[in-house]
């Protein structure tokens, strides 16, 4: 087949209509994923003593850099189901800032922890916190990479990575709000660091799964 | 392409007509063989017309595209490189066992390549032959036999190591 009739071809199956605006499909998708956190955090009930922790301006800030986390993850992941990244490419490094931001208001007490308080923590074995953090955040992750497979990904593993880490630091909010224990080494061990690894996993996942063919 | 995306048929055709020499100076300065080029062109105006939903008409068109334009060419480019990763045995390899003073001694260098060809397999005699004597490319070698395109040049590799093998076998 040449060219010129394969764009006559084209031309007779006409052009699809756009799809909605990453900042749109953003907003939709924060929507439904807090419609979702709310219910199950109404069925779970919050933690008893929230009212005080909300008055701490460090937990408060922390919430907030993880729902920041998260809407600009979501917004990055989103634009790079583009093929261009919506001619924002500089946008999936916003939430790694967020991320740094996050990491050095929460874990600020970080250095004075000592490998004895890590390998408690580990010993405690809590797996019941990752597990809570993957299953809240697989039903969005899930639509959301539903959603950027509809697109047309380039940086398939940037994407994933997005979506993943978009879904997983709202599982590390509501845990926040549900689960009380604010020690240090619990939260880096059971919290921070399964949601890095489930990232990475993400990426691998966004390589598999949403490479534009 | 805003026209397009809203129903305008003429418009979306008129706007690969422009982009088409664009796709063509961009792709041949990194292909050189003429039709491999124009089968990626092909490929990114497909690819363009796929993603078509993925374009925001308040931004500039031109970066879309390149980006898709890019991405498959790359995507070519790296397919190229995998397969000439692998120890590749040429037909104008064989010919050089063919034109070796021993063999042409004996047969006529035609003769002597019909004879190889004839031990092949029926499928890889075929793919030989449409992309080294009549000159295919493997695309058109694979849509002609109906196979993927990395089939047909997994069969072309094997039948030219056989052809090796028993190019050497002769000689000796």
């Amino acid at each position: 087949m040449d060219t010129k009739q394969l764009i006559d071809q084209l031309v007779i199956e006409g052009a699809q209509k756009p799809l909605p605006g990453p900042m749109r499909q953003t907003l939709v998708w924060l929507a439904g994923t807090s419609l979702y956190v709310t219910t199950l955090t109404a069925y779970n009930g919050v933690r008893s003593d929230i009212a005080d922790k909300l008055g701490n301006p460090r937990f408060a800030l922390e919430l907030v850099l993880l729902f920041a986390i998260a809407s600009s993850a979501a917004l990055a992941a989103f634009c790079l189901s583009r093929p261009d990244a919506h001619q924002k490419p500089w946008l999936r490094f916003v939430p790694l800032g967020f991320l740094v931001l996050w990491a050095m208001t929460a874990f600020s007490g970080a250095p004075e922890l000592t490998a004895a308080d890590i390998l408690q923590s580990l010993t405690a074995g809590q797996f019941d916190c990752p597990w809570n953090i993957l299953m809240l955040s697989v039903p969005p992750g899930v639509v959301m990479f539903l959603i950027i497979r509809r697109g047309a990904t380039i940086r398939c593993c940037w994407a994933g990575g997005m979506a993943t880490l978009g879904a997983t630091s709202l599982g590390y909010l509501w845990m926040r709000m549900i689960e009380q224990n604010d020690n240090l080494a619990h939260l880096i061990v059971w919290h921070a660091v399964p949601i890095l690894l489930m990232c990475v996993v993400g990426m691998m996942a966004g390589h598999m799964a949403l490479r534009w063919r | 392409m805003r026209l397009a995306q809203q129903g305008d048929r003429k418009a979306y055709g008129a706007l690969f007509h422009a982009i088409t020499p664009l796709l063509r100076s961009f792709v041949s300065n990194r292909v050189r063989n003429y039709p491999e080029a124009e089968d990626v062109v092909q490929e990114i105006l497909l690819s363009i017309h796929r993603a078509g939903h993925t374009y925001d008409t308040g931004r500039p068109f031109k970066t879309w595209m390149f980006a898709i334009a890019r991405y498959r060419l790359n995507d070519h480019l790296r397919r190229i490189y995998r397969n000439t990763g692998h120890s590749h045995i040429s037909l104008e390899d064989l010919d050089n066992e063919i034109a070796s003073p021993d063999v042409t001694e004996r047969r006529d260098q035609s003769e002597y390549l019909d004879q190889m060809l004839s031990t092949l397999p029926k499928k890889q005699r075929k793919i030989v032959v449409m992309m080294k004597v009549e000159g295919h490319t493997a695309e058109e070698t694979a849509i002609a036999m109906n196979m993927s395109v990395s089939a047909v040049k997994v069969a072309a590799h094997r039948a030219y190591k056989v052809l090796a093998r028993k190019a050497k076998q002769e000689e000796r």
